[in-house]
């Protein structure tokens, strides 16, 4: 062995491996406890369901990176040592194994920047679901469909990401219906305005709207009913929107609005 | 790739080692071998080195710096375990010996090296100029002698003439290889001076820190007297520059050298002897010239050391004497040997500022070009502190408006009270620390500027503006906490004499310590600045604080009527008001008057301040917290189901939210009340339409409220209620009409109309609308009506209708227009008092009984409450804790205070006994599925909703919502009078409570928002 690479080892206490290795598993071991108690938190404060979420989310992220960080500097002789070597590792991973750091990076800046935060209903790419976790490496999210999607990071540097409730509970919904152009539409707003105040997932504390646009498609002339509302959470807005649609038809029905093809049946 | 990849990381870390310090050091080290390492380190330890250069082959360069930290430098410690493995063991421990002195200690070493090196050289640059001088004295003086055999020979006019010329010449060297000699030995006296001073100066640093040299001891009263001594010839010395002059070069001015004006030429005719001696003058003139710049920059590098030297010097000695007077005042020694004369200091410290401006100006005159230079900075810093200036006046001056319009768009951006509330708090807090902030962001900038602008000595007023900033902002807080803790509320009734006196001396101690702190403060960081500690300082700042002692026991005296009416109030003790009864007209009477109201105003001020936070809301509800978790622990919980058997008949009808409120139970609520007055002095006055909506949780008083106010004002009105079940507009119409026309048969709404325009204006009262309405599509058309009605007949009558918040929320989001009163009242629950004086009113009024807390009493039982109570004292405190935690659990609705009250009630014959209630838990509702809790959400917002009502409203089918109430069952949250398919379903009063709190929390119930 020569001397440099001699020197390169001697930066090492190797005798620390173990007190890294307990760090490493005490790190674990709060964050696991973390998670636990963030459950039973959400369940004792659930108007604060998302706000302790997204605490413990960066607690654990700062914790676990902070850990590996600390672990590694523990094995090092001293302070020099380790930001010269560390810092030649850092670049030579950087260089070799660039998309997990640049993972661990955009990680780190969603941490922080905020762009989307855990569970928000985001919009990116293809993929429409609710983030469940934003790790230090990936973030994961659960479709409409109950698959999970993981994401690498990085890939929210690049392209847009659209949060539909940007960290509140609650979510704008829009409920798109067709009725005759002959229809009133006085009785329009008051039906679909009921429909969607009797859902048991709308959100009273924020506004209703019922607008209405006339729209040609094809040789079909319809009057387009837009009803905007906000939902309780984001994991309603499937059935709200599927709730005031069938409410509607049987309201519509029954008090004789047509549909732009025909009557709407009860 | 990856072999590339290895390459550059390999590059890198051997980069990376190379770079260590420790690695840097092996090389430079490599210049002295071990052996000589280990001898120039013993030299030094010794305190016989010369410099540190050779230091800096053995040691890092960091272990030589001021800030040097081996105990908090990790990586020193480590290269300590390095170095160990590698290195000659002697030197190693030479090497540890090092980090293991003291600050002190090491700085000592270092100065002492560093110190022998000057005198060194200086001692060196001495002996070269003597010698230097001992030579050319030698040459002139042969010169001399040249000159004057061939003067004594020359026969000629003009050769006489030239010779005297260059024997005039020869002179001025010979004057100026004196003042050379004269520099030489000035250095060489200065030599001495530094080495003899630094061996003074260690013997006295290193006695001071030896801990049998105490004040009384000889050597400490000699080594004073030394210091003394050397302070007034100090002191002599750069009074003025000409002493300073004398003082060194034993002339008073610095002399200038000999003019030389003779111009000679060469002239026609001249022989070969006057040519050359012509051009020997004429060289020698050159040479003189060019010897005088010399002279004259070597003079000034000599002054420039002088000074510099006798700034150090005044320095150590200060800081040497300092040292000792702070010991002689530490050890109160000053009372026993206080003979060191006060007039050397005041001495001092006008040398000080003397040598200060005239050493200043001798610097000056050397760099007198600089000026020129920096006219265009000196313009740009002059035109910042005009700005600065101006700004600083500007905020002062406009500190009222500025704040005004501050709070003013401030106030714009807030709603709720509370941040009303908290915003003016904030504002009133930065009125009164104004002057500190406009000092903390632009004082030192000012400093600065003037630094900028070459008044360096404002760097010294630094420290003062730092004292100035503190005092302004204690000045601040004490004028903000002041009206906090006024007593004027609590003694309303009390004379305002004694009110204003408590006031006055709560501000007066602190203000008055506050004062002496300053200035004391600001006269001992001045002349700490200039002398270090001193005694000038230490008599000057007793006599500040005698001062203002005395001035605090004169005030006293003069205002003894007032201090006298203080501690009357303020003690309660028998003994201290005998002793102030003694002490009326003694001259001490100051003194117990200032212990005992003085201070008895604080104690007041103190527990006033924690009955105040007592009484905030969340100080509350934590106690209420905290107390019921406590007792829940200690006792028994009750029965949740209540009997009325257990209760006598008369007490169960009192408490019975379904018997009308005995007009002595009523509670005012009085800004509701005074809402609904002025409204219906509005109508009644101008006959304006109002339509009033009364909103507010189920139970929480609306229909005792509207009783009351009928019968306040005697007002005789017709009044219905909507029942469960009145959905269809038919009903609707139907009940109203039997309500205020006492006809039921009536179902359309015109005719509705009609009848009641007919009646004369009068006061018309619906109460619970929410029943008409229902959360389902067409289910707000009964609302819809009613509203419709109230706007067509507001022109001729005064309508009053209650509505509960759930509904409300519903409504105004469900119907457009819903948002039609005239005026919207939102009444919330009872306050902590109001909640407790109507539940012992009603107990008064129904039982001979006196209820009993002491179960729930905290005396001697809690370990958490250090005092000792009473029997009495006990009662109070488990009534009061008692009805806080009834009043943070139920929010203050009466309704549901009730319940809790009969729950918490055990009937003993005589005796009636006060426990503590029990909840539900809210882990049951945690374990509910969401399904599940909106069916409950549409059971609180439609009260007695039938398994059919249900199934519709939540829009599912009949079997899933008896699967749900099945669900519910078990723990008893839900009931039916029948359990039928036609009774309806209502949420049992028990879980009431906690079912809205945690509906609210998940969301699934709105309280209204904002009317």
């Amino acid at each position: 062995m020569s001397t440099d690479a001699y020197d390169i080892f001697s930066a090492f206490d190797f005798s620390r491996i173990a007190v890294s290795l307990l760090v490493i598993t005490v790190a674990l071991v709060l964050a696991k406890s973390c998670k636990i108690f963030s459950v039973r938190m959400t369940k004792a404060f659930p108007d604060y369901r998302l706000r302790i979420e997204q605490t413990m989310t960066v607690i654990n992220f700062v914790m676990i990176v902070g850990s590996i960080a600390l672990a590694v500097f523990l094995l090092f002789r001293s302070k020099e040592a380790a930001l010269a070597i560390g810092g030649s590792i850092g670049l030579a991973f950087a260089i070799g194994a660039k998309d997990v750091a640049a993972s661990l990076l955009s990680g780190f800046i969603v941490m922080f920047d905020r762009s989307f935060r855990v569970g928000d209903r985001v919009k990116f790419a293809d993929i429409y679901g609710d983030v469940l976790s934003i790790g230090v490496r990936s973030t994961r999210i659960r479709t409409l469909d109950d698959s999970i999607v993981t994401v690498p990071n990085s890939q929210f540097m690049n392209s847009p990401v659209t949060s539909a409730n940007a960290g509140a509970l609650d979510m704008q919904v829009e409920v798109v219906l067709y009725v005759s152009p002959d229809s009133d539409l006085s009785v329009v707003e008051k039906l679909v305005r009921e429909a969607a105040v009797a859902s048991r997932c709308v959100f009273l504390e924020k506004p209703i709207q019922v607008l209405f646009k006339d729209s040609i498609e094809g040789n079909v002339f319809f009057t387009r009913v837009l009803l905007k509302a906000y939902v309780l959470e984001v994991i309603y807005e499937k059935r709200f929107e599927s709730e005031v649609t069938e409410r509607c038809h049987l309201a519509f029905a029954e008090a004789g609005i047509q549909h732009p093809f025909g009557a709407y049946t009860r | 790739m990856p072999r590339l990849i290895s390459i550059m990381l390999l590059a890198l870390l051997l980069v990376a080692v190379r770079g260590f310090p420790e690695a840097e050091s092996r090389l430079a080290s490599q210049d002295l071998s071990d052996d000589e390492k280990i001898v120039v380190l013993r030299e030094f330890y010794e305190g016989r080195l010369v410099g540190l250069e050779s230091l800096q082959s053995i040691f890092p360069p960091s272990w030589l710096a001021e800030d040097f930290r081996p105990d908090k430098d990790k990586s020193i410690l480590e290269q300590k375990e390095n170095v160990s493995s590698q290195e000659n063991q002697q030197l190693v421990d030479l090497k540890i010996r090092w980090l293991h002195f003291s600050d002190s200690e090491r700085k000592g070493l270092i100065d002492e090296a560093q110190s022998k090196e000057v005198v060194k050289s200086t001692k060196e640059e001495a002996a070269k100029t003597l010698e230097k001088a001992r030579i050319d004295a030698r040459l002139q003086n042969r010169n001399l002698q040249t000159v004057d055999r061939a003067l004594a020979a020359s026969e000629n006019e003009r050769e006489k003439r030239l010779l005297n010329i260059l024997l005039e010449i020869e002179k001025g060297f010979e004057w100026l290889t004196d003042k050379n000699r004269e520099m030489g030995e000035v250095q060489a006296t200065l030599a001495e001076s530094i080495a003899e001073w630094q061996q003074v100066s260690r013997e006295i640093s290193y006695a001071l820190e030896d801990e049998n040299f105490i004040p009384g001891a000889q050597d400490f009263r000699s080594y004073r007297k030394q210091l003394r001594r050397r302070l007034e010839e100090s002191n002599s010395a750069v009074r003025s520059e000409e002493r300073f002059q004398e003082y060194y070069f034993k002339t008073k001015v610095f002399e200038k050298p000999p003019a030389f004006n003779h111009s000679v030429q060469v002239r026609d005719g001249d022989t070969e002897k006057i040519r050359t001696l012509v051009n020997s003058i004429q060289q020698k003139r050159v040479e003189m010239l060019g010897k005088l710049a010399e002279y004259d920059m070597a003079r000034h590098a000599l002054n420039s050391q002088l000074l510099g030297w006798q700034t150090r010097y005044r320095r150590e000695i200060f800081e040497l004497r300092g040292k000792l007077i702070e010991q002689v005042i530490a050890e109160s020694a000053f009372a026993l040997n206080s003979a060191e004369p006060v007039s050397v200091e005041l001495d001092s410290v006008l040398s000080s500022i003397t040598y200060y401006f005239w050493s200043r100006d001798n610097v000056k005159g050397k760099n007198a070009n600089n000026k020129k230079l920096l006219t265009f900075g000196l313009i740009s810093h002059l035109t910042k502190i005009l700005a600065l200036t101006a700004l600083i006046g500007w905020l002062f001056l406009k500190r009222q408006n500025i704040l005004k319009a501050a709070l003013i768009w401030s106030l714009k951006h807030v709603k709720t009270r509370r941040s009303i509330r908290l915003v003016r708090g904030l504002f009133q807090l930065i009125a009164n620390l104004y002057i500190f902030i406009i000092l903390l962001f632009l004082g030192q900038l000012f400093v600065d500027f003037m630094v900028g602008l070459g008044f360096t000595t404002a760097n010294h007023l630094a420290p003062v503006m730092r004292h100035i900033l503190v005092f302004f902002l204690l000045l601040g807080i004490i004028n903000f906490i002041s009206p906090l803790l006024s007593q004027r509320e609590q003694r309303a009734q009390g004379k305002l004499v004694e009110v204003n006196a408590m006031e006055t001396v709560f501000e007066f101690l602190p203000k008055l310590y506050l004062y002496y702190w300053l200035i004391s403060g600001v006269v001992s960081i001045v002349l700490i600045q200039y002398l270090q500690e001193n005694l000038l300082r230490f008599y000057l700042v007793s006599f500040i604080g005698f001062s203002f002692m005395l001035g605090l026991f004169i005030s006293i005296w003069i205002k003894r009527e007032r201090w006298r009416l203080i501690n009357e109030r303020a003690t309660h003790s028998d003994f201290w008001h005998s002793l102030a009864e003694r002490s009326k007209g003694k001259f001490w009477e100051p003194l117990v008057l200032l212990l005992g109201g003085g201070l008895g105003v604080y104690r007041v001020a103190w527990e006033m301040l924690l009955d105040r936070l007592a009484e905030m809301e969340i100080a509350r509800s934590f106690q209420a917290m905290v107390s019921r978790a406590i007792l829940e622990r200690q006792y028994r919980k009750s029965a949740t189901k209540l009997d009325p058997a257990w209760f006598p008949e008369k007490y169960w009808r009192a408490f019975n939210y379904l018997t009308p409120a005995e007009p002595g139970w009523y509670i005012d609520r009085e800004d509701v009340e005074q809402a609904l007055t002025e409204a219906y002095e509005e109508w009644e006055t101008r006959k304006k339409p109002v339509r009033v909506l009364i909103c507010g949780d189920r139970g929480v008083g609306k229909s005792e409220l509207i009783a009351n106010f009928f019968r306040k004002h005697s007002i005789v009105a017709q009044h219905g209620n909507l029942l469960i079940g009145d959905t269809h507009v038919s009903d609707v119409y139907s009940r109203i009409g039997e309500a205020l026309l006492d006809d039921n048969t009536i179902k359309d709404g015109e005719v509705l109309i009609q009848k009641i325009l007919a009646l004369p204006s009068q006061v018309l009262c619906i109460e619970n609308i929410e029943n008409s309405l229902l959360r389902r599509v067409g289910g707000f058309d009964a609302f819809a009506h009613i509203l419709d009605l109230l706007v067509r007949t507001s022109q001729k009558h005064f309508w009053i209708v209650t509505c509960t918040s759930y509904a409300w929320s519903i409504a105004r989001r469900g119907l457009v227009g819903a948002e039609s009163f005239t005026d919207s009242f939102f009444l919330s629950g009872m306050a902590e008092g109001q909640l407790k004086q109507m539940l012992l009113n009603r107990h008064e009024d129904s039982s001979v009984n006196t209820p009993d807390f002491s179960q729930l009493e905290f005396g001697e039982k809690s370990k958490l409450s250090r005092r000792k109570y009473s029997k009495e004292q006990s009662d109070e405190k488990g009534l009061d804790l008692y009805f806080r935690i009834l009043w943070d659990y139920t929010k203050g609705n009466p309704r549901q205070a009730l319940y809790y009250w009969k729950a918490s009630l055990a009937w003993e014959g005589d005796l009636t006994s006060v426990r503590l209630f029990e909840v539900p838990e809210q882990r049951v509702l945690e374990n509910l599925s969401d399904n599940t809790l909106m069916l409950l959400a549409a059971l609180i917002e439609h009260n007695g909703l039938t398994i059919d009502g249900l199934a519709e409203i939540m829009n599912i089918p009949v079997t899933i919502v008896r699967r749900r109430i099945e669900e519910l069952a078990p723990y008893g949250i839900v009931f039916s009078t029948q359990y039928d398919d036609k009774s309806g379903w209502h949420v049992e009063s028990f879980w009431t409570r906690a079912v809205e709190n945690y509906l609210e929390k998940r969301q699934f119930l709105f309280r209204g928002g904002n009317l």
